[in-house]
């Protein structure tokens, strides 16, 4: 993959970045943060991609990797503490329904945040499991339990 | 709320993002890796190593006593020893995420690298606190007594007074280390041990 083509994928895929950075970042800097290392080390790791991927599986698996590889402090915000959330993650949604969903993933572990998002990504259970070194019953079953929470959080607001 | 649907249009990207992406070169851009830290902290090290090996070299020009020549001797030896076995760890421990790793894989990768570190860190200090501080007693004791180290050691309050030094010393040196380990890691351990750990929880109750 040239380099020209590489920074055009990257912003074709850059959805899959703003979407995690904007699951663990717990402010403005931490959201720097991980944006410039994900950059970074797509840039240094691209050569790496051989094409027998999706480049969006590849970017992700990066994501992942680095997000939870550089955050030092758990960053789980509890449901009821607007206040809370509202100072540590000043970040404008596109509309309410967005912040809502945002809001009740950033609750669950940091674990389940990226069982969820791989699955709302269409990604099975199977795909899940590699992604992150677990087995396909552990996937499932973690996020069984992270829908219900989260189906639980979403019906009272 | 169709949660797919929500979650799928959110992805918009903000300006921070924009703004990054507009540049043609991301190798400028600063990384806060933890095993990038940790390795600088290995080649940290091993200046250290080298420069106090120096001071070891150069004690022999200054000193006559054959008690600490043997230490020096020994000191030297594993300093050799830990710099070697620095550089292979330095040499073998990739800063950069791999992305064909799974994330159990890539946080055990991080987790070991810290492990080796300071197991090494362990292995160094408890073959050389003893031997520095036996060392540095004898040392002092001639210097500051006046008299030869046959004569020094000769008392045995002096034997009692050394043995006493290096069970004090080095308890007081391995726990600092340890100390001053977790809290430049300990921090980061935890949370990826925390991590691996929730990762494995599937094999712990196959397990039970």
């Amino acid at each position: 993959m040239s380099e020209k083509e590489f920074l055009s994928q990257l912003k074709e895929h850059q959805n899959i970045i703003y979407k995690l950075v904007h699951l663990y970042a717990n402010n403005e800097e931490d959201k720097k943060d991980l944006y410039q290392e994900i950059l970074l080390q797509a840039w240094k790791t691209y050569s790496s991609f051989r094409g027998d991927a999706k480049f969006s599986t590849w970017l992700y698996r990066l994501c992942l990797n680095t997000i939870f590889t550089i955050q030092k402090k758990t960053n789980k915000i509890e449901y009821s503490d607007t206040t809370k959330y509202e100072e540590a993650y000043s970040t404008s949604y596109t509309n309410d329904e967005t912040e809502r969903l945002y809001k009740a993933i950033r609750t669950l572990l940091e674990t389940e945040r990226a069982i969820v998002s791989l699955h709302l990504d269409g990604y099975d259970n199977k795909e899940i499991s590699r992604f992150l070194g677990i087995t396909a019953n552990l996937a499932g079953v973690k996020l069984h339990r992270a829908k219900q929470q989260l189906a639980t959080l979403l019906k009272n607001i | 709320m169709d949660l797919e649907n929500t979650w799928q249009q959110s992805g918009a990207g903000d300006d921070m993002l924009n703004k990054l992406l507009q540049q043609k070169d991301f190798s400028n851009l600063h990384s806060k890796l933890p095993l990038k830290k940790l390795k600088r902290n290995l080649l940290i090290g091993m200046f250290w190593a080298i420069l106090i090996t120096l001071v070891y070299i150069s004690l022999f020009f200054f000193i006559n006593l054959w008690q600490v020549y043997i230490a020096l001797c020994v000191l030297i030896f594993f300093n050799a020893w830990i710099m070697i076995d620095s550089w292979k760890l330095y040499k073998n421990t990739n800063e950069n995420i791999t992305p064909s790793n799974s994330l159990k894989q890539e946080l055990q990768k991080n987790y070991n690298g810290f492990q080796n570190w300071w197991k090494l860190q362990q292995k160094a200090g408890l073959f050389v606190y003893p031997i520095a501080a036996a060392g540095g007693f004898i040392l002092g004791g001639v210097k500051g007594s006046g008299k030869p180290v046959e004569v020094f050691l000769y008392n045995p309050k002096m034997i009692m007074i050394l043995v006493i030094t290096v069970l004090v010393l080095v308890p007081i040196c391995y726990y600092g280390a340890r100390w001053m380990f977790n809290y430049a890691y300990g921090k980061h351990l935890k949370k990826l041990k925390m991590l691996i750990d929730e990762l494995s929880l599937d094999n712990e109750n196959k397990s039970e």
